[in-house]
C-alpha cells in the first residue's frame, strides 16, 4: 500500500519534471508567482498607459513599446484581488503569449519583480485542488524554494481565459464582480 | 562513367564550406539563366551582357577553386564570344546550348553537386577539369566525341531530370518550388491578360508574349519535374502553333485555369490533388480536339533553324550521317579549347564571320519540299483515313503514360500505331511518312525494351512525331485533292534529327524553336541602306572593341548608314520580333519576404515617430540654435522621404485585379447571353499590396449585379436604342491621397421605386418615409443583407448576400462606397480608399481626459451647433439639426464611458461622420489636430475591441486610438443595453 503509494508520488513527479528550469518570480500582494522565463520579453516600469473603451476592466489599456502597441493587462484585476494603488515598484512584464490569432505579447502589471531563479523537479508539486469553486488550470503547479512557495503560473491560459477574475473573485475574496470598463 | 547525352551526371561536393560557396555560385548562376532567357540571341548587347555574367561567374568559381563551375562558364564564355562574332552560324540552336547549359550548372548546383564536364553540350566545347580525382575525365575522354572537335548536332544533356518522386508528388526541394510557384502565380495573370487580348483581336504581340509564357512555364515545370504542368503548357503551346486565329478561346481559358488549380494545389501540399490530375485529361483531350481533329504541335521553324552545323562522326545516326561541309571555322575554337588555351580569350576574333551557317549536306539526298503521289489514288485515301484513326489512338495512349510512364500495354499500343503507318507508307511510297514513322518506332522500340526511359521530353518528342506525322498526312491529303503533288513540312528534318538522337540517348530533346527577330543589320542589307560586308565587318570590330555598342550607333559613327535608317529599322525589328518589346518593358525587380517588408516599414514608422519626438523634446525646443534647426529639419526630410518610401514599397499595380474581373466579364457574359464589352482605365494606378485581394470581391459582386441585373438583354438594349453590346467600365485613380475606382454599366439603372417597395415589402422601411429619403439614401438600402430586387435567383446572383459584402469589406477597408444611378442609362459604383492600409489621415479629437482619432475619410463636417438646433426626441435620444437634415446624435463620453467630457453640446462640437450614406453626429469635446498617422494593431485577439480599427503612436510617445466609425454607430445603435454587455464580453 505504502509501497503503491510511494509509486504515485513518483510518477507525479516525473510528470512534473518537465517544469524545472528558470523562473522569475514576482510579487503580487501576499504571494509570489514565478513565469517561465522563456515566456519573459522584457521588465519595463510603468509607462503612460491609454485606456481602451468597452474592454474588461482588468486590461488597463495599451502601451507604446517601442512603437508597438502592446495590450496591458492588471494581474491584481484579474485575479479580483483588491487594487492598490501604483508605487515605484510596480513593474510591466511583457511576455509573449499564444492567443487565437497566433503570438501576441502582452504587458502585465505586477506589485515588484523578485527574481529569477531556478525551480528543481523535486521541488515542485502539483496545484492543490480546490474543488470546482476555485479553478487551478491556470496553475502549472506549485514551487516549494527556499522555504517559500511560488505559484507558477501557466501565462497562457491566465490571459486567454475571461473567467478566471469571476470565479477567483466569488471563490476567494468577497469582492463584487468587476465593472465594464466605465472609468470611477 | 559512360557519356550517353543522358549523362548530367555529378559528384558530391566535399566540404560543407563547398555549400556556402555553392550558394554565391548559385546566385550568379540564377542571374545567369535569368539573363538567358531573356537575351535575344542576335543582340550583341545582350550577349554582351551575358559574357560579362560569364566571367564574372568564373572569377568568381576560379576563386573558390570550384573547377567544375569555373571551366564551364570559361566555356560559356568562348561560346558567347563565338555567338557575338556571327561564328556559330544559326543562333538560335547556340542559344539553346547556352542555355541548356546554364540549366545544367544551375540543376547541379541546386542539388548540391558539381557538374561534370560530360554533362555540357558538346558545342560548348567544355574544356577538362579534374573532378574528383580525375578519374571521370579520363573515363570521358576514352569514349567521348565532345572533345574530337566536332560539332554534334545540338546535342545538349537533359535539363529535365526525370522526376523520380511517386505521380504528382513533387520532387524538387522546397525552395525552388516556392520561387517557381511564386512566379507562375504572376506568369498566370499575364497569359489572362494575353488571352482576354487574343479574343478581341488577331493580337500578334499577345499570341507571341502568351506563347513564350506558356514555354517557360513548360521549361520551369520540366526542370521542376512537375510533368503535368509542362504537358498542359506544351499542349496548348502546340495548339497554338498549329491552329490560326480564333482560336478556341474556351479551350485556352480551361487551360489557364487549370494552371491556376495546378498552382494552388502546389502552394498548399506541394503535389496535385487528384481531382486537378483527372482534369487535366479532359482538359488535354478538349486542347487536341479542338478544330478539325487536328491536334498538333511541331516546330515551325525554318530548315534552317534545325541543327545547322553538321554531324561529324556522331554515333552512326542514319540520317544526318556524314557532314563534309562541316565549317573548318568551327573546328578551330574546339580544338583549342580542347587543348585549353588557358583562359586566354579564345583567338576567334581572327576567324573570318560565318554569319551564315554553311549549306547543310543532307544525308541521303536533297530533301525536296514537294513530294510526288504516285500510288493508287483510293489506297492513298483509305490510308489517309486509316492512318489518322492510328494516330488518333497513339495520341490517347500518349496522354496515358505521361500519368503512368510504366503502362506497357500503352506502349506497345503507340509502337504498333507507328510501326502500322510505317508500314503502310512503304508501300505507298510516302517516303517522309515512313521515315519519320520509322524513327519513332524505333524510339519507341527502345522504350518498349526498357533501354529508354520515358521521361517527359521523350514523351514530347513522341507528341511531335505524332503531330507531323498527321500534319504530312494532312498534306497528302490535300495534294491528292489538288494536283497530285504534297507538300513535305519543314521540320521534318530537325524532328528526325532529334529522334534519332534521342534514340541513341542523346536526349538534347529540344523543344522546337521559335522565331527569332530578325538581326537590325540583316533588315539594314534589306532595305538596301548598306552593303553585307559591310554589317559584318562592323559587327566583328564592335564585337572586338566595344561588345556594350548597338550596331546601328557603330554604322552610323562610320557614317555608313544615316539615323534615320536605323530607326526605320528598329521600328521594323521590334514590330517583327515580339522579344525585343518585351525586354524593354522588363523592370528590374527583386522579391522580397513580405514579412521582412513589414518589418522595413515598421521601422521607418517607428524612425518617423522618434524623429517627431525629438524635434517635439521641450528641452531642445528651448535651445535656440540655427545650426541644430538645419541638423534637426534635414533629419525631417530625410525622415519624411523614408516615410514616403515606405509607403510606396508595397503599391501594386491595380491591372492583374482588373484583369481577373475582365476575365469574370467575359464569362458571365457567356453565360447569361449578353454580349458586353468590358474597358478598363488606369490598370497602372498602384494600390497597397494588402488592397488588392481584399479589393476584389467587392468588385466582383458589382460586376456580377451589373451583369445580371444591369445590362439588359440585346433585345432590350436595341428598343432603347442602345448599342446591343453591354459596357461594363472600370476605372482606378488616385485623388487626393485616395484610390478611386469606378465600376459602371450602361444598363437599365437602379429603379428607386422597385427598390424601396420592396425594401417596405420586407420591412427594411415604413411606407411613409418615402418622402424623407432622397435617391442616395434609397441607393443604400441595396446594401442591406439580404436584400435583393430580384425576382429570380440566377446562378450569378439575386440573393441579396453580395451588395452586403460589398459594403463590409469596403468600410473594412475603411472606404466608402458611393452609388449614382440613372434609369435606363446605367449605374456606377464610386468607390474610395485611402492610399494604404497603413496610414490614414486621422482628426484628433479630446474627449474628457482622452484622445480619439477619426479617420478623416469618413468624417463630413465638424460644426459647434447652437441650442435651437439640438431636439431631444422622448425614447429616440438626441437629433441635431444641420441645414434641414435631422441627424441622430451621440455623445462619445457615453459610447465609451469616458468621464469628465463636457455635458453640454452647445460647449462641444459635433463631428458628423458618415458610414454607408448614412450620416450621425458625434459630440467630442475638440478638435485638437489633424495628421496622418501610421495605423497599428491593438495587439487584438485578446479583446473585443468594436468601435476601434486600430492604435496610432502620438507625438507625446503614448497611444492614441483610431475610431471605426462603422463599428461606432453600431454601438450607438444598440443602445446603453449593448453598451454594457459588450463591455462584459
Amino acid at each position: 500500500m505504502a509501497e503503491q503509494r510511494g509509486q504515485d508520488v513518483k510518477e507525479a513527479r516525473a510528470e512534473l519534471a518537465h517544469l524545472a528550469g528558470k523562473y522569475l518570480t514576482f510579487k503580487l500582494a501576499d504571494e509570489e508567482y514565478g513565469l517561465e522565463i522563456i515566456k519573459v520579453q522584457e521588465i519595463i516600469g510603468l509607462m503612460p498607459i491609454t485606456k481602451v473603451p468597452r474592454v474588461p476592466v482588468y486590461l488597463r489599456g495599451v502601451i507604446n513599446l517601442r512603437g508597438r502597441i502592446i495590450p496591458t493587462i492588471d494581474l491584481r484585476s484579474k485575479f479580483g484581488l483588491e487594487p492598490v494603488a501604483d508605487t515605484d515598484k510596480t513593474c510591466i512584464i511583457v511576455v509573449e503569449v499564444m492567443s487565437s490569432k497566433g503570438k501576441v505579447n502582452v504587458g502585465i502589471i505586477v506589485d515588484q519583480v523578485a527574481e529569477v531563479m531556478d525551480v528543481a523537479a523535486n521541488e515542485i508539486d502539483h496545484a492543490p485542488e480546490f474543488g470546482t469553486a476555485l479553478r487551478t488550470d491556470f496553475i502549472l503547479g506549485v514551487g516549494i524554494v527556499k522555504g517559500g512557495v511560488k505559484i507558477l503560473l501557466d501565462i497562457d491560459k491566465v490571459l486567454t481565459s475571461e473567467e478566471i477574475a469571476a470565479v477567483h473573485s466569488v471563490a476567494a475574496t468577497p469582492q463584487p464582480a468587476p465593472q465594464p470598463a466605465v472609468e470611477s | 562513367m559512360p557519356v550517353g547525352g543522358r549523362s548530367g551526371g555529378c559528384g558530391p561536393l566535399r566540404a560543407n564550406a563547398a555549400k556556402a560557396m555553392n550558394a554565391d555560385l548559385m546566385e550568379h548562376v540564377q542571374q545567369l539563366s535569368a539573363s538567358c532567357k531573356l537575351a535575344r540571341p542576335g543582340d550583341i548587347a545582350d550577349l554582351a551582357g551575358l559574357l560579362e555574367q560569364c566571367d564574372t561567374l568564373r572569377q568568381l568559381a576560379e576563386m573558390q577553386r570550384v573547377e567544375a563551375v569555373a571551366r564551364p562558364a570559361e566555356a560559356l564564355g568562348e561560346h558567347l564570344k563565338r555567338m557575338i562574332m556571327g561564328e556559330t552560324g544559326d543562333e538560335q540552336a547556340a542559344m539553346q546550348v547556352l542555355s541548356d547549359s546554364v540549366s545544367i550548372l544551375q540543376a547541379a548546383l541546386s542539388r548540391d553537386e558539381l557538374p561534370r564536364p560530360e554533362a555540357f553540350p558538346a558545342l560548348l566545347q567544355v574544356g577538362h577539369w579534374s573532378a574528383d580525382g580525375g578519374n571521370g575525365a579520363a573515363a570521358v575522354e576514352a569514349e567521348a566525341p565532345w572533345n574530337d572537335g566536332v560539332l554534334l548536332p545540338s546535342a545538349g544533356a537533359p535539363a529535365e531530370e526525370p522526376s523520380g518522386g511517386e505521380e504528382g508528388a513533387f520532387a524538387a526541394d522546397a525552395e525552388l518550388l516556392g520561387e517557381y510557384l511564386t512566379e507562375q502565380r504572376g506568369r498566370l495573370e499575364e497569359i489572362e491578360g494575353y488571352l482576354l487580348a487574343l479574343e478581341r483581336a488577331a493580337d500578334e504581340a499577345a499570341l507571341g508574349d502568351l506563347r513564350r509564357a506558356l514555354h517557360t512555364i513548360k521549361g520551369d515545370s520540366g526542370f521542376l519535374g512537375l510533368s503535368e504542368v509542362a504537358q498542359i503548357s506544351h499542349a496548348a503551346e502546340s495548339y497554338l502553333e498549329a491552329a490560326s486565329y480564333p482560336y478556341e478561346m474556351e479551350q485556352l481559358f480551361a487551360v489557364k485555369d487549370w494552371l491556376a488549380r495546378a498552382i494552388e494545389d502546389l502552394a498548399s501540399s506541394a503535389r496535385l490533388t487528384p481531382a486537378t490530375q483527372s482534369s487535366l485529361r479532359q482538359v488535354l483531350k478538349r486542347l487536341g480536339a479542338s478544330p478539325d481533329g487536328e491536334p498538333s504541335s511541331a516546330p515551325a521553324s525554318a530548315p534552317s533553324s534545325a541543327p545547322s552545323s553538321a554531324a561529324g562522326t556522331a554515333p552512326a545516326p542514319p540520317h544526318p550521317a556524314a557532314a563534309p561541309a562541316a565549317p573548318a571555322a568551327a573546328q578551330a575554337p574546339a580544338a583549342a579549347a580542347a587543348a585549353k588555351a588557358s583562359t586566354a580569350p579564345a583567338p576567334a576574333a581572327a576567324k573570318p564571320p560565318a554569319r551564315k551557317p554553311a549549306p547543310v549536306a543532307r544525308a541521303h539526298k536533297q530533301r525536296d519540299a514537294v513530294f510526288q503521289l504516285t500510288a493508287d489514288e483510293s489506297l492513298l485515301a483509305d490510308f489517309i483515313s486509316e492512318s489518322k484513326e492510328h494516330l488518333d489512338m497513339a495520341s490517347a495512349q500518349l496522354l496515358a503514360l505521361e500519368s503512368e510512364p510504366a503502362n506497357e500495354e500503352a506502349i506497345n499500343c503507340v509502337f504498333r500505331a507507328f510501326h502500322t503507318v510505317k508500314g503502310i507508307a512503304g508501300f505507298l511510297n510516302l517516303e517522309e511518312v515512313q521515315e519519320l514513322a520509322h524513327d519513332t518506332e524505333n524510339l519507341l522500340d527502345q522504350v518498349r525494351r526498357s533501354e529508354l526511359e520515358l521521361t517527359p521530353p521523350v514523351i514530347d518528342l513522341v507528341f511531335e512525331a505524332l503531330d507531323l506525322l498527321t500534319r504530312l498526312i494532312g498534306n497528302v491529303r490535300k495534294g491528292l485533292e489538288s494536283d497530285g503533288v504534297a507538300q513535305s513540312e519543314p521540320g521534318l528534318e530537325g524532328l528526325l534529327e532529334r529522334v534519332n538522337g534521342a534514340a541513341q540517348g542523346r536526349m538534347a530533346a529540344l523543344a522546337p524553336k521559335g522565331e527569332r527577330p530578325q538581326r537590325l543589320g540583316e533588315i539594314l542589307v534589306e532595305s538596301g541602306a548598306v552593303e553585307r560586308s559591310v554589317v559584318e565587318r562592323t559587327v566583328a570590330e564592335v564585337a572586338r572593341s566595344d561588345p556594350a555598342k548597338k550596331l546601328g550607333e557603330a554604322l552610323v559613327e562610320k557614317a555608313l548608314v544615316t539615323p534615320g535608317q536605323v530607326h526605320a529599322a528598329l521600328r521594323q525589328q521590334a514590330s517583327r520580333g515580339p522579344s525585343a518589346r518585351k525586354a524593354v518593358e522588363l523592370k528590374e525587380t527583386l522579391r522580397v519576404d513580405y514579412e521582412r517588408l513589414e518589418n522595413l516599414i515598421n521601422t521607418i514608422g517607428e524612425l518617423v515617430l522618434a524623429e517627431a519626438m525629438i524635434s517635439q523634446d521641450e528641452n531642445l525646443l528651448q535651445v535656440h540654435s540655427e545650426l541644430l534647426d538645419k541638423k534637426l529639419y534635414n533629419l525631417r526630410q530625410v525622415s519624411r522621404k523614408l516615410q514616403e518610401l515606405g509607403t510606396t514599397i508595397r503599391m501594386v499595380p491595380i491591372s492583374g485585379t482588373f484583369q481577373k474581373m475582365a476575365r469574370l466579364v467575359r464569362d458571365l457574359s457567356r453565360k447569361s447571353n449578353k454580349p458586353i464589352d468590358f474597358v478598363s482605365h488606369g490598370d497602372e494606378t498602384e494600390l497597397d499590396r494588402a488592397y488588392v485581394d481584399l479589393i476584389a470581391d467587392p468588385l466582383v459582386h458589382m460586376i456580377r449585379n451589373a451583369v445580371d441585373h444591369g445590362i439588359e438583354p440585346p433585345a432590350e438594349r436595341r428598343q432603347r436604342g442602345k448599342p446591343e453590346a453591354g459596357r461594363i467600365e472600370l476605372r482606378a485613380f488616385h485623388e487626393g491621397g485616395n484610390i478611386h475606382v469606378d465600376v459602371r454599366d450602361d444598363g437599365g439603372g437602379l429603379d428607386v421605386e422597385r427598390i424601396f417597395a420592396k425594401a417596405v415589402e420586407k420591412e427594411l422601411v415604413a411606407p411613409e418615409d418615402r418622402d424623407k429619403m432622397s435617391e442616395q439614401d434609397i441607393f443604400q438600402i441595396i446594401f442591406l443583407p439580404g436584400f435583393s430586387t430580384a425576382a429570380q435567383v440566377t446562378e450569378v446572383s439575386g440573393r441579396g448576400v453580395g451588395m452586403d459584402v460589398v459594403r463590409r469589406n469596403i468600410s473594412e477597408l475603411r472606404g466608402q462606397v458611393q452609388i449614382s444611378s440613372q434609369r435606363h442609362a446605367g449605374t456606377s459604383f464610386h468607390i474610395i480608399l485611402p492610399l494604404t492600409l497603413a496610414l490614414i489621415d486621422g482628426m484628433l479629437v479630446r474627449v474628457g481626459e482622452e484622445r480619439f482619432i477619426f479617420p478623416v475619410l469618413s468624417v463630413v463636417e465638424s460644426t459647434r451647433p447652437s441650442r435651437e438646433m439640438i431636439n431631444t426626441v422622448v425614447g429616440k435620444g438626441e437629433m441635431v439639426n444641420l441645414r434641414g437634415r435631422q441627424l441622430p446624435l451621440y455623445r462619445l463620453n457615453r459610447l465609451f464611458g469616458v468621464p469628465g467630457a463636457k455635458e453640454n453640446v452647445t460647449d462641444a462640437l459635433v463631428v458628423v461622420v458618415e458610414n454607408g450614406g448614412r450620416q450621425v453626429g458625434i459630440v467630442v469635446d475638440e478638435l485638437v489636430g489633424i495628421q496622418q498617422t501610421v495605423i497599428k494593431n491593438l495587439g487584438s485577439g485578446l479583446f473585443n475591441t468594436k468601435g476601434l480599427s486600430g492604435g496610432s503612436i502620438m507625438a507625446d510617445g503614448t497611444v492614441g486610438l483610431i475610431v471605426d466609425v462603422a463599428g461606432l454607430i453600431s454601438i450607438a445603435r444598440g443602445g446603453a443595453v449593448g453598451v454594457v454587455s459588450e463591455a462584459i464580453n
